[in-house]
Parts: C-alpha cells; structure tokens; sequence
C-alpha cells in the first residue's frame, strides 16, 4: 500500500502468520532482551531473529537495514566500553597508551547484541508485516478505532515526512541554497525547510482526516472486515505460551534479583 | 530589467522531427569548443535508487533562446529529465551540458546561477511568511544586492502578474496564486535558463494566459525557456519546439506542426494532439493545423 513503508512482499510462512502472532513474538523478544542479563540468552534471541528472518527470506533485506541503523552506535559501544568500562582489571591488548579490557569487551559484546537483538527484531517485524494488518488485527480485538487511526498515522508520517523533506530541499537548493557539503551549511538549509514541512503535514493531516470522516470514519454502526485475516488454534496457543514464557522469565528475573539484595 | 545576454553563437539545432520505432534518439554532433552554449545531453540514463530505469539513452541538444515544451504520458520521465538540467540529479551514465559545464561536477545550488526550476508542487517550494520574502529568496541566495533584489522581485511578479500580491502570505493564496508565487520566485533569479515543471496545472484561462505571456516575454528577454506540460494546445500555440517522452526515450522531437502530425507515435507517447489538429485530421488535411486560423486557411474559408 505504502511503497516507502520497509514490508517486503515474499511467500514465506512467516508473513503468512496472523500478525498478532509476530506483535507478540516481538514484544516478547525485546522484554527478554532487557530483562536478562545473561549473554547466551540474549545470543540466542539473536539467534532466533536470524532464523526467523531467514525462514521469512528477508535475512539480506535485514542485515542492510540494521547494518545501516546500528553500525556507528554498535562501533561506539565496542570502543568506549573497550577502553574505559568502569571495574577492568584483566587487559587483553595493549596499544600504545590505550588498553582494551576483557571486561570491557565482554560488557560490549552483551550490550551490542542486546541492542542488535531489538533492533533485529523491530526490523523483522515491519519487513514481514503491513502496519494496517497489524492495527486492524488489533482493531478486530477491540483496540478503539481512533487509536488505531493515530497509530497507523504515527507509523506513516516519519516516511512522509522524510519524502517531502526531500522535495523541499530539492526545491531550495533548486534556488540556489547550498545545502550540501559542510555541516554549518547543512543547519542553515534546514532550518527554511521547517516551515514548509510543518505546514505541508498539518495541511495533508487535516485534508487525510476530513477525507477519512467523509467515508463514515465516526459512523457508529458496526464493522466488516473487507479481509479476514486468517488466525489458527495452534498460533493462539503459540501466543499464549510466549507470552506466559516471558512473564515467567520476567518473574523469575524479579525474585533473583530481589533475593540477591536480600542476601 | 536587462536580459542576460546571448554569449556565444549558438547554432540553431535543425531539430527535425525524428522518430523511431526502436525509440533510439540521434546522437547529438559533439559541440565544437567554441560551441558550448546551450543544453546538451549525451546519452543520457537514469536509473532511481528503488532500481526505476526513468531515462534510458537520451541525447538532445536545446539551443540558447529556444522555447520547448516537453510532452508525454505520466511518468513518461519529463520530471527526472528535467532534474538532470539544473544538476539536482546527476546522470547514472551519460553527460549534461549547460553552456559547457558539466553538471557531475557542480552543486545544484552552483547550478541555479544559470538555470532556473520551477516545481510542480508550490507547496515543496514556498515557505516564507510573505510572497515578497518569498520571491527575493533566490536573488539573495546568488548573493545579489539589495536594490538589484528588490529590482529582480518587482520584475518577476509583473511578469508573472503578481504584482498585487506582494505584501501577502503565501498559504492565504489559492493553489493557482501560489503557483504563480512559486514561479516568480524563479524567474526572479534572472537565469539564463528557465524550466517550468507543469505550471499551466490547475490554472483558470485567465491564468494559462498570464503564463503564455511569460513564456513569450521571457524568450523576448533572450532566455531559454522550457516547460514541461499535459496541455497540448499550450504547448502548440506557445512553443517552438516540442520533444516527447516515452518511457524513457524521447520519440518525437520538432516543431509543433512536425510533432502534432505523428499520430501514431503520438499514440506511443499516449498524447492525443490539440483538437484542431484532430478535427483537421479527420477532414482529411495534408497539413497539420494547430489552430483555428490555421484550420479555416486550410479550407480555404479565409
Ligand atoms: N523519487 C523516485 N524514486 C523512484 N522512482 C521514481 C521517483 N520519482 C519518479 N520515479 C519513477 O520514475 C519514472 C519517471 O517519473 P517522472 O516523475 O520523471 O515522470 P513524469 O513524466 O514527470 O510524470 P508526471 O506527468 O506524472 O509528472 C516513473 O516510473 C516514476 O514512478
Ligand atoms: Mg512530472
């Protein structure tokens, strides 16, 4: 529907599961991804995203995706945490006047496939599902329709914007603004485009809404689906186990750690 | 208000409408170095990230002083040929030309010195809070003085007909107002090269006459003015050039009368020509005939 959202269309298994399935199978990933502190289990999650994405066949499309989102950050935190994690005591290089700790490392190994396990898993999930199956999925089930609306809006205005932000620097450096090159001159273009782009979004936020009433967006009667998406006893079952898995695991988390403080 | 002069001789180019099944354009004559006024496109191809082929081999050349209105179907690639003239996309293989320099090697904002783009949506192009600031944005942009600004704004919204509207705010205007604003704030860089993407869209009759009017008095001015449109009987009664897109390619390439009497790569451009052209045709005329004039001379009538 959208051509600048990132889903990409492929017969795969995965895309054919009911998208609740996926929202919940992410949200499961990133609680356990915060909640552990355990390398393996966050390897693992890792892991899993990897294998979904392969069994999806999207692994290229999300490698270079979350290649490019998290390269700089991911080099910082092997960087930083390398050279400076508070506590080192074991050095494993030395160059020059920099040592890189062992500790350190492995606290950037965690922290850097924690991150890559969350971000994996948020790519994965927009590759493999429409956001408009996903809020009307939800909508089905009860979430209010004007909340379902702000959601999909949310979910497409930052690709929006990004277009038009594009046609608007065009447009000025099109008049002569120097908007490429160094950065000082890159502020000074961005600021004329402010206007435009705030006033453009208002203006087409408010046209999309007026166009959307006028097809009875507020109308009380009850809804069809135009689509029904379908979902199976096994993926309910599938659902409920994860999540009873993850509040397990959080559960389990919560007693070791405020045991440990007892202790 | 003084027009940028012609430097150079340029060469008219005998564009003879050329049309080709294999939609193959001429190579153009590789311009001499004393030649090098104009727009010249060697082979020029495109392709869109997303991986859209949008050009695919084109080779013109447009001579300083010409009027061309560039014609063909949605997403024929007029836009992105158009982008390739002020350097706002640079080739994928091919060169462009503008009186000798190459656009690989400059800026677009280099490039709005000699040419000028308006765009098909005001909306991406306005945004200062009064049409006056509006249109004296690229002046001050080329670093011009504020009396030589001010001079530059007063000429292009009396060309453009704005005149009256300089005080306003832009987005109090309707669209077809701020489109004029949009365009007066390119004409009033006073480049030696003017592209208008669609500007006759959306406006009444009053206002697609306001516009062949500035066709006519920028070309009068000496510039090169080129306009992509939808309106074929803009583009006959207001151009001395037509080239037409398809897929890519261009397929015709001439004077009105030589590309409106090509039917039939008209109908592979999925351009129907002006309507006089039409009922001319059906009358069984040799000749094209582009107006009513032209129509009652060919039956004799006047
Ligand atoms: N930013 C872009 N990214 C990818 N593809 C694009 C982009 N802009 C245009 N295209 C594609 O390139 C082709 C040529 O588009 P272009 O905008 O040049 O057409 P056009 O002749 O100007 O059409 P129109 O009459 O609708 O303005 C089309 O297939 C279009 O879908
Ligand atoms: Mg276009």
């Amino acid at each position: 529907m959208n051509p600048r959202s990132p889903y990409v269309h492929r017969p795969s298994s995965i895309h054919r599961l009911n998208p609740l399935t996926k929202g919940v199978l992410f949200l499961c990933t990133v609680v356990i991804a915060f909640a552990t502190s355990s390398l393996t289990t966050v390897l693992a999650l890792l892991g899993a995203v990897v294998a979904a994405s392969a069994a999806a066949r999207v692994a290229r499309e999300l490698a270079r995706t979350v290649a490019k989102s998290a390269f700089v950050i991911v080099a910082l935190i092997f960087i930083v945490q390398g050279l400076f994690y508070p506590g080192s005591r074991t050095p494993l290089y030395v160059v020059g006047p920099l040592t890189i700790w062992q500790e350190g490392l492995r606290f950037a190994c965690f922290t850097a496939s924690r991150l890559l396990a969350i971000i994996g898993a948020t790519v994965l999930l927009m590759l493999t599902t429409r956001p408009e199956d996903l809020v009307s999925e939800l909508m089905a089930r009860g979430l209010s329709r004007k909340l379902g609306f702000v959601v999909l809006m949310t979910m497409q205005i930052i690709p929006n914007m990004q277009a038009r932000a594009a046609a608007i620097l065009d447009a000025q450096r099109s008049r002569g603004l120097e908007t490429e090159g160094r950065l000082i001159q890159r502020f000074r273009a961005f600021l004329p485009l402010m206007g435009p782009l705030v006033v453009g979004s208002i203006i087409s936020l408010e046209t999309r809404s007026l166009a959307i009433e006028a097809r009875g967006f507020s109308s009380p009667t009850k809804r069809v689906r135009i689509e029904d998406i379908p979902d199976t006893r096994w993926e309910s079952l599938v659902r409920w186990g994860a999540s009873l898995a993850t509040f397990g695991f959080v559960v389990w988390r919560l007693v070791r750690w405020i045991s440990s403080l007892i202790r | 208000m003084q027009a940028t002069g012609i430097k150079g001789t340029a060469a008219k180019t005998t564009a003879a409408a050329t049309a080709r099944a294999d939609g193959k354009s001429e190579t153009v004559e590789r311009a001499g170095s004393l030649d090098t006024a104009g727009i010249i496109l060697e082979d020029v191809c495109y392709e869109y990230p997303g991986g859209v082929a949008a050009l695919k081999g084109i080779s013109l050349r447009i001579s300083q002083n010409e009027t061309v209105a560039i014609i063909g179907e949605n997403g024929a690639g007029k836009t992105t040929l158009a982008k390739h003239l002020n350097g706002l996309l640079k080739p994928t293989s091919g060169r462009v030309f503008v009186d000798g320099v190459d656009t690989r090697g400059r800026t677009c904002a280099a490039m709005a010195r000699l040419v000028g783009f308006v765009f098909q949506n005001p909306d991406d192009q306005l945004f200062q809070n009064q049409v006056f600031k509006e249109i004296a944005f690229g002046p001050r942009n080329l670093g011009y003085p504020a009396d030589k600004v001010e001079r530059l704004v007063k000429w292009a919204a009396g060309l453009v007909g704005i005149e009256g509207l300089l005080e306003r705010h832009p987005f109090d205007l309707a669209l077809a107002q701020r489109k004029l604003v949009a365009i007066a704030s390119v004409v009033a860089m006073d480049t030696p090269y003017v592209i208008l993407d669609e500007p006759t869209t959306g406006q009444d009759y009053p206002g697609t006459q306001k516009l062949a009017t500035l066709v006519a008095k920028l070309h009068a001015a000496g510039k090169t003015v080129i306009a992509i449109t939808h309106d074929m009987e803009f583009a006959a009664a207001h151009f001395a050039r037509v080239i037409a897109l398809a897929g890519g390619r261009v397929i015709l390439d001439g004077t009105p009368n030589e590309v409106f009497s090509r039917p039939d790569e008209l109908a592979m451009a999925s351009v129907e020509p002006p309507q006089m052209a039409r009922l001319g045709q059906r009358l069984g005329l040799e000749e094209c005939v582009l107006d009513q004039e032209a129509l009652l001379r060919a039956l004799g009538l006047v």
